[in-house]
């Protein structure tokens, strides 16, 4: 058990500790009380932007997972050779010096043989571990980094999308100036996740000051709870929701933003009859009609002003329109009562809400801020991860924001923004600087991005290289083919050169996090040999063949806890922030710190030059504030250099622990910068033609189907399987929601919050509706079996409930926990992701993403 | 009054080059022969290569004839995963010439006897 040390308590100590949260990725800055070495309250840091001195229960209650007496202290070594569900690994307590010299020799044979043989995992609830992991993989060599469930349940949609459409990881309404916000499956501002603290506090003004907002979610929790009203849906049909209204707004309301569609979209682009652009034959550029010259020209010839959005023309030799006019044509199919008979939302109510959000958009106006005069559209459609946890995944997002472009509500006063795309930098420095630029095509590109390939403009389609396929299917970002039950068939089809033999794991639960465990299992099964980086013994740790006792967020550094800005720094006006984490109390046992670990890996396995690099590269660092050669480098020195590198000689680690963070002003053109910067947003995604040309040429002779509805440039609705279920008896649409009192699998663990799990009456319960419920004969509290068409089966409680939509079925986190290791987790709430079938056929074909819908039915525990 | 979305903005310089921090500005080139040592890092050290690769190049050059000068070497393979089909550099590639991180291939190679560049490929994808 982690307990004070003399170091700290021989002294009167009593300090008040400026750090960063790590019990979810929202990485909030905290306060961390300690008194004779013994950490004894966590606040939040007022004097910070991220979190605003509030910290919800997770923050609060991260003391009680530091010193929970089931933390690893000694490195183990797995005794049983044999793997699998419930076999005891014999764990065996082992010295650093030989749990590192064995996996420096397997690292060192597998990266001389092939390095790609390595797989880098991570869990993306620490985010201290993205940049250290990422090096260390990029270093060895390996292309195979994945981010686990957190990263294939909520990320392949929603994050690309927002880089694609906002250049930032995700998507927030403008709290300070929004007035009418409607939400799609998310909860931002509301629960957990990105900037969670800041936004709740942002969401919760913008509430009082009067902004509507709309929540559709198949069941009213932390969104819909607060929400001015909710509208519920049917599972996995936001897409048809959303291209209804936005149907209703071009053809039935005309109130479209055309000034904004003309200069920052790429609707005024002639589209030819093989839907693609007609371009200039001499410089390659999309062609627009000039209405002024009445002739095709270059879109970097003609001003906006003067591009046709609607209309027939010729040119090239084609027929063509504008962008615009064939999304016009296209959205005449999603009628409101095509619509209700897709969501199950009444046709009046689709036309009401689009009305509402085309007249609140105030398409037109002004507004001045900080003296700059600005567009102001305080309207914003966002969506997050129960929107895009479909087959439709990437339809299903770019459906919502389509709206927010019809009507100019991109990145300007009041509108869906993403989190900081643009920034100038420290006024000393001017570093990190980076801001969106467009392409050949005008189209833009991130200036920031959470990995190194950026999401726009997307990679040629290749035959894959990488084991999760993201090289020919380059819409897809996580991977499940890492796990899946076909895995071996895919890279036997797209003839893989190599197979996974080593699994290098840290913190991530992928048994839990990604879909059924037996499957799961398997994949596990295959690797020669897996270390892991863990907290606790949970039920992946239980596969490896080492297991390294980590040390927590309240003993280690990190100096660049809330960057990238566009992961998890609250949008809008402020300020920047830079806080970073740093120890409050010393190790315990043999703990010791994952950054430091890939430290003397690197040099165990003679690959530090390698490992300076790629550090140089991944932060960015340049001279004198380089790593040199292969210098054995301590992780603080690296911190030290980064900061000293961004805030100057004089702000380095020292100074930062001081003050724990530093902050500047934003200014308008920072953070409203889409008027600034002359790109585009592409309304019609032209690429995803040749896309699936490249993707098809590659597939089909290897009777690999890939439907091309999945690659149309226009979003559309296409049903999940469980949409297409037929099996008598199977009438719920399960899903799972992200519970604002856990962190996935993670907080389970904690003692205090699973008090507030057992006194919340849907944490660890099985939400049905009350009705419904009531005339299969289900009873609050009864037991039952919930049941997948494919015989995959969890045991719950039920909760009736008159939140959640009549077909819906709604289980709470990542529960279920059955492993020894963490025995205040074990047992408790239900375990959804039981009933997730893992395999291609359960995946968009587009982006990979995993299908969170399931079709189930419920039977009495009893019976 | 409806405004134009475009047409709320008249100063458009805030982004513009001048508006930027000073940025690490290289040197011409000169005339004579450079050293040039090469230094492959990640999987691209992979390639069975001593490093660092000397290469000697005369009269003004850039970092994409540099390139030239590898593919030459060690075949086209070498820079497999570096360039994008239009032979630009992918954004997951990184390349420093003397330390500084270089984003175009027609950036030209410093002056002075010798040059250093070094390059690795960072992990292109992530979620959550």
């Amino acid at each position: 058990m982690n307990t004070a040390t003399p170091e700290f308590a021989v002294a009167a100590d009593d300090a008040w500790i400026q750090s960063s949260c790590s019990l979810c990725y929202g990485s909030c800055s905290i306060l961390a009380h300690r008194v004779d070495g013994v950490v004894v309250k966590i606040e939040g840091n007022p004097d910070s932007v991220v979190g605003k001195g509030k910290l919800c229960g997770k923050g609060v209650a991260g003391i009680m997972t530091h010193y929970d007496p089931n933390r690893l202290t000694k490195p183990l070594r797995r005794t049983n050779p044999k793997k699998g569900l419930g076999e005891d690994p014999g764990w065996k307590e082992i010295s650093w010096d030989e749990a590192l010299g064995e996996i420096a020799d397997v690292l060192r044979k597998v990266r001389q043989d092939d390095p790609r043989k390595l797989v880098v995992q991570r869990t993306t609830t620490v985010t201290a571990g993205r940049t250290p992991f990422q090096t260390f993989a990029a270093a060895f060599g390996t292309p195979n980094f994945s981010v686990s469930g957190g990263g294939q349940h909520c990320g392949n949609g929603a994050h690309l999308i927002s880089g694609i459409m906002h250049a930032s990881w995700s998507v927030v309404p403008d709290f300070a100036y929004c007035n009418y916000a409607i939400y799609f499956g998310a909860s931002k501002g509301h629960a957990a996740g990105h900037a969670s603290c800041s936004n709740m506090g942002l969401a919760a003004d913008a509430r009082a000051r009067g902004m509507k907002m709309v929540v559709v979610d198949p069941m009213a929790n932390f969104a819909g709870a607060k929400a001015t009203e909710w509208v519920p849906l049917r599972v996995g049909t936001d897409a048809a929701l959303a291209l209804s209204m936005a149907h209703v707004i071009v053809n039935e309301l005309d109130m479209v933003d055309g000034p904004y569609l003309q200069a920052r979209t790429n609707c005024p682009y002639l589209i030819g009859p093989d839907k693609r652009y007609v371009r200039d034959p001499e410089s390659k550029k999309p062609l627009v009609w000039d209405t002024v010259a009445n002739a095709a020209r270059p879109f970097s010839e003609v001003a906006a002003a003067d591009m046709a959005l609607e209309g027939e023309f010729f040119a090239n030799g084609f027929q063509c329109e504008p962008a615009f006019a064939k999304l016009k044509a296209h959205l005449l199919k999603f009628t409101p009562e095509w619509a209700e008979s897709i969501s199950t939302v009444p046709a009046k109510n689709i036309r009401r809400l689009a009305k509402e959000f085309a007249t609140e958009a105030r398409i037109g106006s002004t507004i001045m801020v900080d003296g700059v005069t600005l567009p102001y559209r305080p309207v914003a459609a966002v969506a997050f991860r129960g929107n895009q946890g479909h087959m439709n995944s990437t339809y299903n997002f770019f459906a919502v924001d389509l709206l927010n472009q019809l009507v100019g509500a991109a990145d300007v006063v009041g509108s869906c923004m993403g989190f900081n795309p643009a920034s100038k930098g420290f006024p000393e420095t001017g570093r990190p600087h980076y801001v969106p630029t467009p392409d050949a095509d005008g189209l833009m590109v991130t200036g920031m991005w959470m990995g190194y390939h950026y999401p726009y403009p997307p990679s040629e389609p290749r035959l894959p290289k990488n084991l999760g396929l993201q090289d020919l299917f380059v819409m897809g970002m996580t991977s499940p083919f890492l796990n899946s039950i076909d895995q071996e068939e895919l890279w036997q089809t797209f003839e893989v050169p190599y197979r996974p033999e080593v699994l290098m794991n840290f913190g991530s639960n992928l048994m839990m996090a990604i879909g059924n465990s037996e499957v799961v299992a398997k994949s596990l099964e295959r690797y020669k040999f897996i270390f892991s980086f863990d907290l606790f013994l949970t039920e992946t740790s239980q596969f490896a063949d080492i297991v390294l006792p980590d040390a927590s967020y309240l003993q280690s550094t990190d100096s660049r806890s809330n960057f990238p800005f566009i992961f998890s720094l609250p949008g809008g006006m402020g300020e920047w922030c830079w806080p970073i984490r740093q120890e409050v109390v010393p190790l315990d046992g043999e703990q010791r710190r994952f950054a430091e670990v890939l430290l003397e890996l690197a040099d165990r396995v003679g690959m530090r030059a390698d490992l300076n690099a790629a550090y140089n590269a991944s932060m960015n660092l340049q001279a004198p504030y380089r790593l040199e050669g292969d210098h054995a480098y301590t992780y603080p020195e690296i911190c030290d250099l980064e900061l000293k590198g961004n805030f100057g000689p004089q702000r380095g680690l020292e100074w930062f622990k001081e003050h724990g963070l530093i902050k500047w002003k934003k200014q308008p053109e920072e953070v409203y910068w889409r008027p600034f910067v002359d790109v585009r947003v592409p309304v019609y995604w032209e690429f995803m033609v040749s896309m699936w040309e490249k993707i098809n040429a590659i597939c089909e002779p290897r009777g690999v189907n890939i439907p091309q509805e999945y690659y149309d440039p226009l979003p559309d609705f296409l049903p999940c399987r469980s949409h297409q279920c037929q099996k008598p008896g199977f009438d719920f649409y399960a899903f799972y929601y992200r519970d604002t009192i856990h962190t996935n699998s993670f907080t389970m663990e904690n003692p205090w919050l699973d008090e507030a799990a057992e006194l919340d009456p849907f944490s660890y319960y099985v939400a049905i509706h009350a009705e419904v419920g009531k005339k299969k004969g289900l009873r609050d509290g009864q037991s039952v079996w919930v049941e997948s068409e494919s015989g995959r089966k969890v045991k719950g409680r039920i909760r009736l409930t008159q939140a959640v939509h009549p077909e819906g079925l709604g289980i709470a986190a990542c529960a279920g926990h059955w492993g020894k290791g963490m025995p205040v987790a074990k047992g408790k709430g239900v375990f959804f992701n039981e009933l997730l079938e893992l395999d291609f056929a359960h995946v968009s074909p587009n982006n990979l993403n995993l299908d969170l819908c399931v079709k189930v039915r419920v039977t009495p525990v009893e019976a | 009054m409806e405004v134009r979305w475009d047409a709320t903005v008249s100063d458009n310089s805030f982004w513009s080059e001048q508006g930027l921090a000073a940025r690490p500005v290289l040197e011409a080139p000169p005339h004579g022969t450079v050293e040039v040592r090469v230094w492959p890092f990640g999987i691209l050290a992979g390639s069975g290569v001593q490093r660092p690769i000397r290469l000697g190049l005369s009269g003004g050059f850039t970092l994409r004839d540099v390139l030239a000068e590898l593919k030459t070497r060690f075949g086209a393979g070498f820079l497999e995963g570096m360039l994008d089909e239009q032979g630009e550099l992918i954004s997951h590639c990184r390349v420093f010439v003397d330390g500084r991180m270089i984003e175009s291939l027609a950036v030209p190679v410093p002056s002075g006897a010798q040059a250093d560049v070094e390059i690795i490929l960072l992990v292109a994808t992530e979620g959550g």
